[in-house]
């Protein structure tokens, strides 16, 4: 049981002026229960390659298995697709703009509704599913167009949350927050995650990178340039050049304090604390 | 989405690329009238149209558009036709008639049927070379310039043909955003190919209403920008995009006058080819 | 005379809630100035208030001189550009050539003359090789260089960046930051107003204004405003990252006051 992908390709608009190689053979897993970071530039395929993940794409190449579920290229049906979508969850970038309905509540219990709970069973996860991303009752029944910029986006990602997904695929779930609301909400996900969900999560934020995840899958024009964990990816320059990535301000800073000759373990930086933590026990030895 | 391709304007670089949208615009208003015309007998009817079916093939394959492509647009008009042939059976008529047995297959009914379907794929075989040939944009430029006259009438001619533009500009966008509200449903567990009635009102309502609800905050955006950008629709502009008359636009328009003016001669006269060669079908 | 002056200026969209409240705000010709502030703090109103997409319940707003009002909105919006955050919905050409001529053609600069102006100006912002496509084959970063470009093209002596960086990449974000200041180095007389949400912009800046609640909450250099960290932070803005440093190693009894970048902070660290 895992995200597995063999070999997998994808043309995007085929035998058209439009035609491109969005994926070009990927070969991934993903293991139950991790916390996995897709990075790389806009354009990489990084939003072709979760979209696989539930089946809003096929591939024209390879396969595709989530758990028992398997999407195959030049089959033209997936076999249970709305059991696998339930399974897989996929918040959209921006998800705000799929809110529709009258109260907040009914918008949240749409999905689980969709996926034949009763309507009181849909209630029921749509109300645990708002406590659990932080908006308080007494909004349940406004309309989500009311709402300030990110509430809307607790919203909606509670209208994911609620279908109670195995694995939850994030794009960019941060963009356009404020910072407050952003570190909300990264550890909301590292909640869903400790609790056994898997999480998939497309981000330019390296800093959350290293916070909260074990494991980076960095794209590049449609291929996996490299798997790693967050620390150690960040400790190869060549990469980083290669992909222009930006690292984490707190990496780049230790790798000054490093050159200068402290005694650091950039291991062991994963968040601001440990970073002050580092420097403090380095100078203490000192 | 982005695969609509009918009548979706293809970058060649042929004569008719290169004509004035102008006279494009105004060369198939012609032809579309010319395509209505009706002469004395059912043999001139038919020996026109063989001309003019000639002449728009020829632009046709002048246009890098393949018969294939205007069949394939065709595709959906089949049940029209159909539709078309029943009720012209079904008209009472005069005239000869087929009997089959004892049902009265009049031959007008037959011909009356033609006309409409050689108009129609007149009309769209047409309709598909201008827009083939010629940027959205530039066609809008030239309906401006055409309805200019009505400016003096108060309507408001650089309003509308702003309008065409930006939704030309928009429909794109619109059409990813679709997509993306399709898909995120889709993972919310709406099934927008098959279901009950009910369901399907649902899907299509967890569509329409964000669809709207971002179009409606693109305007918004969109008139501020224009308006940062010191756009007043009451006031004088420049235009960047110049249409460049030459020779060739105005030999083509001659010739589509020549064609036009043969036509109404002919149409005058009671002019019957076959009746003067003595044939009568 | 000043870029801005803005005197007692009060707003609201509703009744019952005031999104500026008797605002004051000077503005020097040839700054750069951050307003930053949360969400809904009214940073934005701000801007659409001084290009006079919106009209003040009270209070005035000049720009050079200029009071912001019906009658003199023409000289205003020639005086005054703004690229906004949606690369999408500021792109009203059907190509970035129609594009850049859009503000022209408003301008009435004749038809001659635009395409010399759309080629420098497309030169400036890198979107030269670019000029025949359509903006759905192009990036958002590309897009908001375009509407740059657009901008620029009209000349203006202010030009306000409304968060116009916050939905681009980090790669997308970089460009138009070195942009922009490649534009001041061009030409220092070019007032920069910039609304952001990044931290680490505002912190380059030569000033900085923080907006609450409709309110001015701090004014000044950004050292000095950063300074006021608790604050900041319990208006949900974050802090730059040598700030947050100097003062989280100050709690661990490491002094670094002085440390004014962060190599100068490296080598007192490593001493």
């Amino acid at each position: 049981m895992s995200v597995k992908f063999e070999n997998v390709s994808f043309l995007y608009l085929p035998k058209t002026p439009f035609e491109h190689l969005a994926l070009d053979g990927i070969d991934l897993e993903i293991l139950d229960g991790t916390f996995t970071a897709i990075i790389g530039h806009t354009g990489s395929g990084k939003s072709t390659l979760v979209q696989h993940i539930n089946a809003l794409l096929r591939p024209s190449k390879g396969k595709v298995l989530v758990g028992d579920y398997v999407i195959a290229a030049n089959e033209k049906k997936v076999n249970k697709l709305q059991e696998l979508r339930k399974y897989a969850g996929l918040v959209f970038q921006f998800p705000e703009y799929q809110l529709f309905e009258e109260t907040v509540l009914k918008d949240v219990a749409f999905g689980p509704k969709n996926f034949k709970d009763s309507e009181q069973v849909a209630l029921e996860k749509a109300k645990k599913a708002l406590s659990l991303v932080g908006i308080e009752e007494a909004l349940f029944d406004k309309s989500p167009f009311e709402l300030s910029g990110g509430q809307k986006r607790r919203v909606a990602i509670a209208g994911i949350i609620a279908l109670e997904p195995q694995i939850l695929v994030l794009d960019e779930p941060t963009a356009g927050l404020d910072p407050q609301g952003a570190k909300e909400m990264m550890s909301l996900f590292k909640t869903i995650n400790e609790r056994g969900t898997t999480v998939i999560m497309i981000t330019h934020d390296m800093d959350n990178v290293l916070k909260y995840c074990d494991r980076a899958v960095v794209m590049k024009d449609g291929k996996i340039v490299k798997i790693e964990q967050p620390s150690e990816l960040f400790k190869d320059e060549e990469l980083l050049k290669e992909i222009s990535l930006e690292e984490p301000h707190i990496i780049s800073f230790a790798k000054k304090l490093i050159a200068s000759g402290m005694n650091l373990e950039l291991n062991d930086i994963k968040d601001f604390d440990s970073f002050i933590a580092q420097i403090g026990k380095a100078r203490s030895v000192k | 989405m982005k695969n609509i391709a009918l009548g979706r304007y293809v970058p060649y670089d042929s004569f008719l690329h290169r004509l004035d949208p102008r006279t494009k615009l105004l060369s198939l208003i012609a032809l579309m009238v010319m395509i209505f015309f009706k002469f004395s007998s059912t043999a001139m009817n038919f020996f026109i149209y063989a001309l003019l079916m000639i002449f728009i093939y020829a632009l046709m394959r002048i246009s890098h558009i393949k018969l294939k492509t205007l069949f394939k647009s065709l595709k959906a008009m089949w049940v029209m036709i159909l539709f078309l042939l029943i009720i012209n059976v079904l008209m009472p008529s005069t005239g000869p008639y087929f009997d089959i047995f004892g049902f009265k297959l009049y031959h007008n009914a037959i011909y009356n049927t033609l006309y409409i379907v050689i108009r129609l794929v007149m009309m769209i075989a047409l309709t598909m070379i201008l827009t083939t040939s010629t940027k959205p944009l530039d066609l809008t430029y030239a309906l401006e310039w055409l309805l200019h006259p009505l400016k003096y009438i108060k309507v408001p001619v650089h309003e509308i043909s702003m309008i065409i533009s930006l939704a030309l500009r928009f429909i794109p966008t619109l059409l990813e955003e679709t997509e993306r509200i399709m898909k995120a449903q889709s993972s919310r567990g709406v099934d927008f190919e098959q279901g009950k009635l009910k369901d399907k009102i649902r899907a299509i309502v967890s569509l329409i209403i964000p669809l709207f609800i971002s179009a409606i905050q693109r305007s918004e955006e969109l008139a501020n920008a224009m308006e940062a950008r010191g756009y007043d629709p009451s006031g004088q502009r420049t235009r960047y995009r110049k249409m460049q008359w030459q020779m060739k636009d105005t030999l083509s328009l001659v010739f589509i006058a020549i064609l036009f003016g043969g036509m109404i001669t002919l149409l005058i006269t009671s002019f019957d080819l076959f009746l003067m060669m003595g044939i009568v079908l | 005379m000043k870029a801005i002056e803005i005197e007692n200026l009060s707003f609201s969209y509703t009744k019952d809630q005031e999104v500026l409240k008797q605002l004051n705000l000077e503005i020097e010709l040839g700054s750069h100035v951050c307003i930053i502030g949360h969400n809904g703090s009214g940073k934005s109103t701000l801007a659409k208030l001084i290009i006079g997409l919106l009209e003040a319940k009270s209070g005035s707003i000049k720009v050079m001189e200029n009071e912001v009002n019906e009658k003199n909105i023409h000289t205003i919006r020639e005086k005054v550009g703004i690229v906004f955050q949606n690369p999408d919905n500021q792109f009203i050409g059907s190509t970035v050539r129609d594009d850049i001529a859009f503000g022209l053609e408003n301008r009435r600069i004749p038809q001659e003359k635009m395409d010399d102006v759309i080629d420098e100006f497309s030169k400036k912002v890198g979107m030269f090789d670019f000029l025949d496509q359509e903006p759905s084959n192009l990036s958002g970063g590309q897009k908001q260089r375009v509407a740059l470009a657009g901008v620029l093209a009209m000349n203006p002596d202010i030009l306000i960046l409304d968060e116009a960086t916050a939905m681009l990449d980090p790669k997308g974000r970089k460009e138009i930051l070195t942009l922009v200041s490649k534009m001041k180095n061009d030409n220092p007389n070019l007032t920069i107003i910039s609304i952001t949400h990044d931290i680490e912009e505002a912190y380059l800046a030569s000033r900085v204004v923080v907006l609450s609640d409709g309110k001015i909450m701090f004014d000044g250099i950004p050292n000095e405003v950063f300074s006021h960290y608790e604050e900041l932070l319990n208006i949900d803005l974050d802090i730059p990252f040598l700030v947050r440093l100097k003062r989280e190693l100050k709690n661990k009894g490491i002094d670094l006051d002085d440390a004014f970048n962060e190599e100068e902070a490296v080598r007192r660290l490593c001493q």
